[in-house]
């Protein structure tokens, strides 16, 4: 999969947006069921790529993945509206319409716990020793949505192993800034803040597992996780944790936010698995983004299986969800 | 052995002469609409758009949700979704609205009100419906054991479906022959079922989400406070203490 540089696009090729808009509707009507006549529509979106994301920076010198999928990623304008950021509230597209009022520069990263070299990193100093790489991932959401994303961002083993992890360091805690002057949904209760999430070692130091810094080839927009966040592909998207203020080393397991809130529905694993429903709805199945069906077979681990069951080996998956 | 007075707000021949005057029917309420009219114009113009109204209000959702599909095709990024919540949304909506009828009908003492309760009722029933065929289709591809599963295994769907089985008898039974052939004191037992109907929707809604938000909580406060007043009004009857006051006004 082939994606364009914005820079690449002349002018002259970019769809005006009324054209773009009235070009994508497509209809489907149809079928009926037992109870009598149901209407379905269908939007398709053409082109796939995306617009491209001219209020982001365009991040220089990516190089891409043989770890990417060959799946068509979702449009930009997909991936930007539809976004479960509950620290701008909890509707889909609070996010997007919220998330403008977070200051993303200075940003510092705090790192500190089991390293040889803890401080407050700037997110370049974080990351600028590793080359920024495009990971195009899928994206299994706790909801039974799915997408395919095009990040940009490093391994996070490449990072960890910076700041000198310290032998007795079993998990990796991470924590997303609290500021509910620029985070309006963090002034209501939804969750307790500041959302904190956390990885086993192992699992941290996957070459699957990434700190992105972009996406579509540009720096992250507000409401994906700017100016850093955690990408964990075989795990429901509510463990790769948003703008990341602190990464600490710690011995024990650490909280982490969902499970706070209700530890029968979300586990500190929380790994992808068709077998293991979530209480209130299966999790066989799920529905892509832009697409009306939920009939796309949720694959174990999210279709990672290869590369990360054998962190799971002997481990029983029901009882860590 | 059937209680002397009927505990429902809006008695039978209340029910009936809505009906009938849907239907153009004479019923006591028309000279006196018309006495009114002469008294408060604006008043009574009010009180002749009040229902039409009503039908506006509660055909928007569905005239909104069939621009964005068939027009804009702007249906956001998860397009069943926004159809989930855009049919759910003014069913739970209209249903607490139809409960909130003879309450509100008993507090102001507006008559008028009780005419759009089965409007509001069958809107309710109409968008659950259509919210539900849009799961059979959706969610689970009109794969109907899979939706037996689902009603059995997870509170959530369990709710749904409890909700638009109750409004199901309550649709088909509303007409006026319908109260005539179960006879009122029956037919206002049966409908009754719009409280349960009422409680499973906010139930649902409420387990839809990962956790409580604003929205959720009203409808649920709302159905809540609206149970209370019917509960504490009827025990105020069976005690003998007078029932709360019920006012009669012209228009």
């Amino acid at each position: 999969m082939l994606i364009r540089k914005p820079s690449d696009i002349k002018e002259s090729e970019i769809t005006p947006e009324h054209l773009y808009r009235s070009r994508r509707q497509f209809l489907r009507l149809g079928a009926a069921g037992t109870v009598g006549a149901i209407a379905g529509g269908a939007v398709w979106l053409r082109g796939g790529g995306g617009q491209p994301a001219f209020a982001q920076e365009q991040l220089p010198n990516v190089v891409k993945s043989p770890l990417s999928t060959s799946e068509e990623p979702n449009s930009f304008e997909q991936l930007t509206t539809y976004n479960n950021f509950y620290e701008f509230g909890t509707g889909k597209e609070d996010p997007s319409e919220n998330a403008h009022a977070l200051t993303v520069e200075p940003w510092t990263v705090k790192v500190d716990g089991l390293v040889g070299k803890p401080a407050d990193y700037s997110v370049d100093d974080l990351i600028r020793p590793s080359r920024l790489e495009e990971r195009i991932y899928r994206l299994r959401c706790v909801e039974a949505w799915s997408a395919v994303v095009p990040w940009v961002g490093v391994p996070l083993a490449a990072v960890l192993n910076r700041i000198e992890p310290d032998s007795r360091a079993n998990y990796v805690a991470f924590t997303t800034l609290y500021r509910p002057s620029e985070m309006r949904g963090q002034r209501s209760s939804v969750l307790e803040w500041p959302y904190v999430e956390g990885l086993r070692m192992d699992e941290a130091m996957h070459p699957l597992t990434i700190l992105a810094v972009g996406m579509y080839g540009r720096s992250l927009p507000n409401q994906n996780g700017a100016p850093i966040r955690l990408v964990v592909p075989w795990k429901y998207g509510f463990k790769s944790i948003k703008s990341i203020v602190g990464i600490s080393l710690v011995e024990d397991e650490p909280p982490t936010s969902w499970n706070i809130a209700n530890a029968r529905e979300y586990g500190f694993y929380s790994n992808v698995n068709p077998e293991v429903d979530h209480p209130r709805w299966s999790q066989a199945t799920e529905r892509p983004l832009g697409g009306f069906f939920k009939n796309k077979p949720t694959q174990m681990f999210n279709g990672y299986a290869d590369q990360v069951a054998h962190l799971y080996e002997g481990m029983d998956l029901r009882k860590y969800y | 052995m059937e209680r002397e007075i009927p505990e429902g707000a809006a008695g039978v021949g209340r029910a009936g002469a809505a009906s009938a005057d849907r239907e153009g029917a004479p019923s006591a309420n028309r000279p006196l609409r018309q006495t009114s009219a002469s008294s408060g114009g604006a008043l009574a113009l009010f009180g002749r758009l009040f229902k039409p109204g009503v039908f506006a209000v509660c055909m928007t959702p569905a005239v909104v949700l069939l621009y964005r599909t068939f027009y804009t095709g702007n249906l956001g990024a998860n397009p069943a979704e926004t159809l989930l919540h855009e049919t759910g949304r003014p069913a739970l909506q209209m249903l607490l609205a139809t409960i909130a009828v003879s309450p509100l009908r008993r507090l102001t003492g507006w008559s008028r009100l009780i005419r759009v309760r089965r409007m509001l009722g069958l809107f309710a029933f109409s968008y659950a419906l259509v919210h539900f065929s849009f799961y059979l289709t959706f969610d689970r591809l009109f794969d109907l054991a899979g939706v037996v599963d689902d009603v059995i295994e997870r509170k959530f769907i369990l709710s749904g479906m409890t909700a638009l089985a109750c409004m199901l008898p309550l649709a088909l039974t509303s007409t006026r022959g319908w109260i005539r052939r179960l006879g009122g004191k029956r037919w206002q037992r049966l409908h009754r079922l719009v409280y349960v109907a009422a409680a499973a929707g906010a139930l649902h809604f409420i387990w839809k989400e990962k956790v409580l938000t604003a929205e959720t909580l009203t409808y649920f406060s709302i159905v809540t406070f609206l149970l209370g007043f019917r509960v504490v009004d009827a025990l105020r009857r069976r005690v003998g203490v007078a029932p709360l006051p019920e006012r009669e006004t012209s228009l």
